[in-house]
């Protein structure tokens, strides 16, 4: 199979990743939980997992780095944690369904929306600075858009959040691992990301990066603070009630050293070279309607594409039956979709990993133009 | 020779606090506190020779760590150290 879907989840992964899961789930038990052999490797291992995360994405105090099971857990601690019944919060339109549906369940919650075409990052920050009002419980903006790829200008719009003193959220899912993200310059409250994306890590893990205290999500036991019934007021305890997923974690560790090895920057041009060959190759497709942007700066590893005649969903799967992967459908942002003006048919989504070649763009391209004849 | 005890909230800042100990050359150990040394219940604390402790504690305090509380151990009993 040509696996094209890295933006749902990295479905190769460094052989580095499996042997520590298997290392893990052989000679680790529960961090934090005594001080015998394997709960100390457990302890040393998640440590170890928070130290190279802090490096990676700027974060000096490995307290304040927060283990959840997917980006969606991490969205939903940091929303909790920000948002109010009754508030007031500003997204980009470009989110996910693990940024709006928490947000959509909050009693009398006002969800304003910046709306502005793809690819257009100057109109994005002057929708932000025309919606952003003082009272504005936060901001939540994904950085990449994970149906398009389009990068959102997050280092701009996080300064506009700070100057009005409001409180900002990144999902950082499409573009940890590849793109810059540097929480000491961003000052953002809240980081999410997932581990089994860019990152490299195994599924079921994720990471919130936090920037200040926040809620607890869920209650219960952190091996800390034990007779207090109350949940610990210190991080990361307040927010990992219950056993911790050592193996992923330990997974996640390996994912981590593969990209810091291989380096975002280098991850992020090869994305770029497959992407122009898909790009380039299908802007003069009359067969296609392909959403790209040449533009280094504006669009990630990440195209959606559409047939002229024909849904997305079928075109995912006569490409599947040709043993190709791609996604099809609304990927669970139909506020994208709204966005960009494709909320009638979704798309095809194309998206790469470090492992994908591009021999394996030509032979998608090859099979989309022959399903046109 | 006593021993102190400098017990941390979580176990992730008593490792914070050992891995800055063992790189300023500070012979350190991480581990469960005994019961009974803080009111709140299980904690973790770092092991450290009487003649390394005001320096650990100064280098703690630097890099924004603040234990909990420090004891020390003599002959089987703790006695509460003030951090002033």
């Amino acid at each position: 199979m040509i696996y094209f879907d890295a933006a749902a989840t990295s479905f190769q992964k460094p052989r580095a990743v499996r042997e520590a899961v298997y290392r893990a789930m052989t000679t680790m038990s529960s961090p934090g939980r005594g001080n015998y052999a394997s709960a100390a490797m457990a302890a040393d291992t998640l440590f170890q997992c928070r130290l190279e995360l802090g490096e990676l994405f700027g974060v000096e105090n490995p307290e304040q780095i927060v283990f959840t099971s997917n980006a969606t857990h991490a969205l939903n601690i940091a929303i909790h944690s920000l948002v109010r019944p009754g508030g007031r919060v500003v997204i980009s339109g470009y989110e996910h369904n693990a940024v709006t549906r928490p947000l959509h369940a909050i009693d009398g919650l006002s969800i304003h929306v910046v709306n502005t075409p793809l690819f257009d990052q100057e109109a994005m920050v002057r929708g932000f600075q025309n919606l952003i009002t003082k009272g504005t419980d936060a901001v939540i903006c994904t950085h990449v858009s994970n149906v398009f790829g389009y990068i959102l200008p997050i280092a701009s719009i996080a300064a506009v959040c700070r100057s009005w003193g409001v409180p900002l959220i990144i999902d950082a899912s499409q573009s940890a691992g590849s793109l810059p993200i540097d929480q000491r310059l961003l000052q953002a409250d809240f980081i999410a990301m997932p581990g089994h994306k860019g990152l490299y890590g195994p599924q079921g893990t994720g990471v919130l990066l936090c920037g200040r205290e926040g809620l607890p999500l869920l209650y219960g036991g952190t091996g800390s603070n034990s007779r207090d019934q109350a949940m610990p007021d210190f991080l990361p305890d307040r927010m990992e009630a219950g056993t911790h997923n050592v193996p992923g974690i330990a997974g996640l560790l390996a994912g981590v050293r593969f990209v810091r090895a291989m380096g975002p920057a280098a991850i992020r041009r090869h994305g770029y070279t497959l992407k122009e060959r898909l790009l380039s190759a299908l802007e003069g497709d009359a067969g296609y309607r392909v959403f790209g942007s040449h533009d280094y700066d504006k669009q990630a590893a990440v195209v959606s594409l559409l047939p002229r005649d024909g849904g997305s969903e079928e075109l995912c799967q006569q490409l599947s039956d040709r043993g190709i992967a791609l996604r099809g459908g609304y990927h669970c942002a139909p506020y994208a979709h709204q966005t960009a003006g494709t909320i009638e048919t979704g798309t095809a989504r194309f998206s790469v990993s470090a492992f994908n070649r591009l021999s394996e763009v030509d032979t998608l391209l090859r099979h989309l133009k022959s399903l046109q004849k | 020779m006593n021993q102190y005890l400098i017990v941390c909230r979580s176990v992730t800042q008593a490792q914070r606090a050992g891995r800055l100990l063992t790189s300023a050359g500070i012979t350190n150990r991480v581990f469960r506190s005994p019961v009974g040394l803080t009111e709140r219940g299980c904690s973790y604390s770092v092991k450290v020779r009487e003649s390394s402790f005001w320096r650990a504690l100064a280098l703690l305090r630097q890099e924004g760590i603040h234990p909990v509380k420090a004891v020390r151990m003599e002959g089987g009993v703790y006695a509460e150290v003030p951090l002033v």
